[in-house]
């Protein structure tokens, strides 16, 4: 198959992959319904993406080592948010939290070179933060156990692909290109941030 | 074997496969989120005092090549998101509109002189002015029912006036685009001094 029609069909499978979730919506097994639900709950929080895309423009770039140690310390992270969260009972949207956290790390992608320790560490703790906030809502022990076996199923999933498709871009697209455009990221994760914390304090105290 | 179908063929499929998808995306555009970012995406847009300065800042940036073209709209949100966190929060910024209308003069007048100065320089002049625009938008920024999405907006919208800049700035690769690309940065100019002559 020719480049081509090979992208078109990249897109319709694309197109595909987006409308799944409609087709999926009436699960004929309802006691899977929260395995799912936690499974998409970091695309369905716009919060979380910007902390998964964060992560992928301070880690993905980096060497492989160094990538992997990141990628482990943000999934042992999630775990013991996810668990941490559901024992204290810390289900909740958490906004403004992750605004902070996506703030901080694409400060630190446009500070360049942020440290490799500074980035194992921040996926430490977006790992927890991630996983505090896909702790699933109180409710019976079977459903809750579900759909927190989902959420981490899912916030380990996404995180993989975050840092994978960055460090797949990096190596495919080296270069000023990549660099430029990964800074450009960064620069509007830090606006968007910036200004959703900012709304957040100014509506939870008036001025 | 039988030839592989040509992109011409498989084009309509997908254009087939997203407007399948239209339905979807148009299903809930009058709340949460997506009524946010549209809010957020048309703030920028409603002004035009900001949006012939944003689009200045691209065609400079094409007029001071690499790295500067690229640069610049990465200073320009950061900058911008700034002023408006100063904004939201009722920091006092003095000068404001007299600030907006004076980004359009003489980033308009940078275009038109071709000015090259150091990075350093257009960052600086580039993110003062942010400072004004992102302050004026902050201050307005109503209680929106999503901020995030109302944020995303206004700094995509932001974004894309920076780069529908660039886009015509790179008409600078021929000659008769250098005229254009200058003549826009005039008009440019001229519309901030009548910004400007409207505030005395």
């Amino acid at each position: 198959m020719t480049a081509g029609p090979r992208r078109a069909a990249a897109g319709i499978g694309f197109a595909a992959a987006l409308a799944a979730p409609q087709a999926a919506a009436h699960s004929p097994f309802p006691g899977l319904q929260g395995l799912y639900t936690g499974l998409l709950h970091p695309l369905t929080q716009p919060a979380q993406i910007m902390v998964l895309l964060t992560l992928g423009l301070l880690i993905g770039a980096r060497p492989e080592a160094v990538r992997q140690a990141a990628t482990v310390a943000t999934l042992g992270g999630a775990l013991a948010g996810l668990i941490a969260g559901a024992a204290f009972g810390l289900a909740g949207d958490h906004g403004g939290a992750l605004a902070v956290l996506v703030l901080a790390g694409a400060a630190a992608v446009l500070y360049r070179p942020a440290p490799d320790a500074l980035a194992v560490t921040y996926g430490a703790l977006a790992g927890i933060l991630l996983g505090v906030a896909s702790v699933p809502d109180p409710g019976g022990w079977r459903d809750v156990a579900i759909t927190s076996l989902g959420s981490g199923l899912g916030v380990s999933f996404f995180v993989v692909l975050a840092i994978g498709a960055m460090a797949a871009a990096a190596e495919r697209w080296a270069g000023t290109v990549f660099d430029t455009a990964r800074l450009v990221a960064a620069a509007w994760l830090l606006a968007i941030s910036g200004l959703y914390a900012a709304l957040l304090w100014r509506a939870s105290a008036p001025l | 074997m039988p030839n592989p179908p040509s992109a011409h063929a498989v084009r309509p499929w997908l254009a087939l496969a997203l407007l399948a998808l239209a339905p979807v995306a148009l299903a809930h555009t009058e709340t949460g989120a997506a009524s946010g970012f549209v809010t957020g995406f048309l703030h920028p847009l409603s002004g035009p005092d900001h949006l012939i300065a944003m689009v200045a800042v691209g065609l400079w940036g094409a007029f001071l090549g690499a790295p500067a073209i690229w640069q610049l709209p990465v200073v320009f949100p950061v900058v911008m998101a700034f002023g408006g966190v100063l904004g939201i929060l009722g920091v006092p910024v003095p000068f404001v509109e007299p600030g907006i209308a004076l980004s359009a003069v003489v980033l308009g007048a940078m275009v038109v002189m071709t000015a090259r100065p150091a990075l350093w320089v257009a960052a600086l002049l580039v993110g003062g002015f942010a400072v004004f625009h992102g302050f004026a938008h902050g201050a307005e920024l109503p209680h929106a029912v999503s901020p995030l999405a109302y944020s995303a907006g206004f700094v995509a919208a932001t974004g894309l006036l920076h780069l529908a800049g660039i886009g015509f700035g790179m008409l600078v690769r021929w000659p008769a685009g250098v005229v254009a690309v200058r003549a826009l940065g005039g008009l440019i100019s001229l519309g901030g001094c009548l910004f400007l002559l409207r505030l005395v």
